[in-house]
């Protein structure tokens, strides 16, 4: 049961974290393949103040994630003119960046050696009751992020975020500000992924940067588009997919050390398929072209 | 004792190589992006692809190091024509807008990278053909004879590739693609033909490169991702689609992250690598050299 | 004071000169057409006027405003529309919600709005909404209005532009070749609401190839050639002026 629960814990951080991705990639059209810089400045603030000043999670949890948003915008002011593959490659380089930035940052981060001993948000004795709160605490913050996108994006203001996925050009055309549209949606969906590494720092207790490495990010980008972009359940469906997905592979008994290229080898094929075959993904009705 | 003339020449050495490598990778880069004008990420697997096959010719099946290097380029170049073939020509049909051949190219690389690392295992491998004790003193520094050779064949690559581009009816139709499509046409050649061969000669390069510097390094299933990244930086810095450009921009970054050294711990490297691309993507996206001309957006 | 003045516009691409030393005014309600042989300068007008090319000299003056150096998505906001040569629609959205995207009065589009909404944005939505679709009836799109943009026909597709013409409730207009490529009857319907639109009040620039209509909707014209403004006026002197039959009819003197 213990392990059913971890799980579910998981699988819904991802969740918040593909939803956020959805907002930039799936509503705004960006193709932001740096998302897990954001999931490591809300992880890693958030722990360091924790360890380093004592800071209560609950509040380095919203610290960790303005600091995501903060970042957000600033990447949104410096690229918000890059047209589709340029953005992407300019994203995807800030990922390299945050990421050789936590490796190298010995003094601060402890580069490779990683962080241990995160607090917890309540410190529990009983591992079932733990796991039971973090569950509850997950799903509210799952429901909070669902609650938020869709009163984002069914408003007339979503209405211009998607003009904009549509024809960036025809909306500039309408009087819209097309550029600080789009770094307000940076801006949340960085929010929402400092969210998430805060979380899943403070119910692991331990993070080092390969949990943050570029592949991470393509990742999430595989969970947005697999279930479909551009959907509040596509994200959902997409990140339980592929959290679970590897955990069959364990089940059926394939050692660890083939299942790890296995499983990424099977991403890199699905990615190529849907792209060509699907791009609207499992439930999306959005097409990515 | 190790004086400052003796360092700068062996930062000079290391630089070179570094750029000659730098170079290749931005070329057969530059020559695809030229002619379909998208970013083949998968480019960084087709090197590390040339690396195993060598390997698996030279240190398994025991070929002699000329023949494993020449079969390795050689498939290296038909991987390339190969991803052309079964995933970018499909977008191409259909129209595709750029960021979903980079999205495909990104699939392409991991699917590579991970049947390398399931055939190979992600343990690091080692390929030595040449005696590594024979080297020889420059300036003060040393150069080890494998040194040398990469330096000499890289340089050997180029030349034949400039003889290639200037002197070939072929060549002359992929240096004019870039700017008049028709061009092609022109010389007889069709387009599809025409970026079979960019990607052909592209990837042959890309081939070279990752053979070389596994006789200088080693080989690692995860080889070909800061390869890829450092050849289109490289290939940002001299102006994208610019041949003569990406070898400038390769011996720069070559330069730029040896000698950075001096300033910088060498574990920064990467980061500023990625740093200029950043720059130069948001401020300057046609590189030193380029202009890109003001079009009318509608 | 005029309604628009373009004083000295000047533009190079690749050293040739696109625009050349352009000036002219419009009148409010007026309804003028822009002529001129391909690649004359008349799009590129256009784009300078609604701020998606900067002009390398040159004012242009709106309502007594300097909008030359304002980004499009002001200049639309000052009260100019324009239509696109290739039809630019939001194609995944529905006809209703293109019709939203173009209304003129819209807090709700604040991020504010969308979190915390007010009675007021409900009812401004409700407004829009129901503006909307009056003019989705009159330019026969109603029962179209919920299907998405890209299941639109070519001629459909013209008319909605029209419509969002309408509902953004710009004072200028600015449509590039709002009739090409459509069947007669859609183009009849299109005439009608050009005329309507300038009968509501708008001052409507048209760039057009089409003489015969030119000649029967519009009350001044506009000549443009190699950038040039070669000739301005009432559509009977404009056909037997000499250098537009050079520059524009050629050869083809028989058609004044």
């Amino acid at each position: 049961m213990e392990y059913e629960l971890h799980l579910f814990i998981i699988t819904g951080i991802f969740v918040i974290l593909a939803l956020s991705l959805n907002l930039v990639l799936g509503y705004l059209g960006q193709p932001a393949l740096g998302h897990a810089a954001f999931f490591a400045i809300g992880a890693y603030t958030s722990s360091l103040l924790a360890l380093n000043a004592g800071i209560s999670p609950w509040i380095g949890l919203f610290i960790g994630a303005s600091f995501a948003a903060i970042s957000g915008m600033i990447i949104g002011h410096l690229t918000f003119h890059l047209k589709e593959d340029y953005f992407g490659l300019a994203t995807f380089g800030f990922g390299l960046i945050i990421y050789s930035g936590i490796n190298n940052l010995t003094d601060v981060t402890r580069g490779p050696m990683g962080l241990p001993g995160i607090p917890q948000f309540i410190a529990f004795t009983d591992l079932y009751n733990s796991l039971i709160f973090y569950c509850i605490l997950i799903l509210l913050f799952v429901l909070i992020t669902i609650f938020l996108t869709r009163r984002i994006i069914y408003s007339p203001f979503g209405r211009v975020v998607q003009s904009i996925r549509d024809d960036e050009l025809a909306a500039e055309a309408l009087g819209k500000d097309t550029r600080q549209v789009k770094i307000m949606i940076f801006t949340i969906g960085a929010f929402f992924a400092g969210i998430a590494g805060s979380l899943y720092a403070h119910y692991i207790t331990f993070i080092d940067p390969s949990s943050f490495n570029v592949m991470e990010s393509i990742l999430v980008v595989l969970m947005v588009i697999l279930g479909g972009m551009g959907t509040i359940g596509g994200p959902i469906i997409g990140a339980a997919v592929l959290i679970l997905f590897p955990e069959m592979l364990r089940f059926i008994g394939i050692p660890d050390a083939v299942a790890a290229p296995l499983r990424q080898m099977i991403y890199g094929f699905l990615l190529v398929i849907l792209i060509i075959k699907r791009p609207q993904g499992l439930v999306g009705k959005y097409k990515l072209w | 004792m190790i004086t400052q003339a003796t360092m700068i020449s062996q930062l000079f050495i290391n630089s070179l190589i570094a750029g000659s490598i730098y170079s290749l990778m931005a070329i057969g880069f530059a020559i695809i992006y030229k002619t379909v004008k998208f970013f083949h990420f998968a480019h960084g697997i087709v090197y590390a692809t040339g690396a195993y096959i060598t390997y698996t010719f030279f240190q398994i099946h025991r070929f002699d190091f000329i023949s494993s290097f020449i079969l390795a380029v050689v498939s290296s170049g038909l991987l390339g024509l190969l991803i052309y073939q079964f995933v970018y020509r499909t977008l191409q049909v259909k129209k595709a807008p750029n960021l979903i051949y980079l999205l495909a190219s990104f699939g392409v690389f991991i699917f590579i990278e991970n049947i390398i690392a399931l055939i190979y295992g992600n343990q690091i491998l080692f390929m030595r053909p040449l005696a590594e004790a024979s080297s020889y003193s420059f300036f003060g520094a040393s150069i080890t004879l494998t040194q040398i050779v990469i330096i000499v064949v890289s340089i050997a690559t180029l030349l034949a590739l400039w003889i290639f581009i200037e002197k070939t009816k072929l060549g002359l139709a992929l240096k004019a693609v870039a700017d008049d499509p028709q061009a092609a046409q022109l010389v007889g050649i069709d387009s599809v033909r025409l970026t079979q061969v960019a990607f052909f000669v592209g990837s042959v390069l890309a081939g070279v490169a990752g053979v070389l510097i596994s006789l200088e390094t080693n080989l690692s299933p995860t080889m070909g991702f800061p390869a890829i990244f450092k050849g289109i930086i490289a290939s940002i810095i001299g102006g994208m689609g610019s041949i003569p450009g990406a070898v400038v921009g390769g011996f720069f970054l070559g330069f730029v992250e040896n000698f950075g050294i001096w300033y910088i711990p060498s574990i920064w490297q990467d980061f500023i690598s990625f740093t200029f691309l950043i720059v130069f993507l948001v401020l300057r996206p046609s590189g030193f050299f380029g202009v890109i001309p003001e079009k009318e957006l509608i | 004071m005029p309604f628009l003045i373009l004083e000295n516009l000047s533009k190079h691409f690749d050293g040739n000169l696109v625009l050349d030393n352009v000036s002219l005014q419009l009148k409010e309600r007026e309804l003028v057409a822009m002529i001129g042989p391909n690649g004359s300068g008349k799009t590129t007008l256009f784009n300078a006027i609604s701020g998606f090319l900067k002009p390398d000299q040159g004012k242009i003056i709106f309502k007594g405003i300097e909008i030359n150096n304002l980004p499009p998505n002001k200049i639309a906001r000052l009260g100019i529309t324009r239509s696109f040569q290739r039809i630019r629609l939001f194609h995944q959205l529905s006809v209703l919600d293109n019709m939203l995207l173009a209304a003129r009065y819209n807090e709700g589009e604040k991020l504010f709005s969308a979190l915390f909404r007010t009675r007021l944005i409900h009812k401004e939505e409700e407004e829009n909404i129901k503006k909307s679709l009056e003019y989705l009836s009159f330019v026969g799109l109603f029962d179209k209005k919920d299907s998405l943009g890209e299941n639109l026909s070519f001629g459909q597709r013209k008319l909605l532009e029209l419509a969002m013409a309408f509902a953004s409730d710009a004072d200028l207009i600015l449509l590039d070749e709002p009739t090409s490529g459509v069947f007669p009857e859609t183009k009849a319907k299109i005439i009608q609401n050009i005329q309507k639109l300038n009968e509501d009040g708008k001052t409507i620039l048209f760039i057009e190839h089409d003489m015969e209509l030119v000649m029967r909707l519009a009350k001044r014209i506009i000549v443009l050639d190699h950038g040039k403004l070669i000739a301005d006026g009432h559509p009977d002197e404009i056909v037997n002026n000499e250098h537009v039959l050079d520059a524009y009819f050629g050869k083809r003197k028989s058609y004044a």
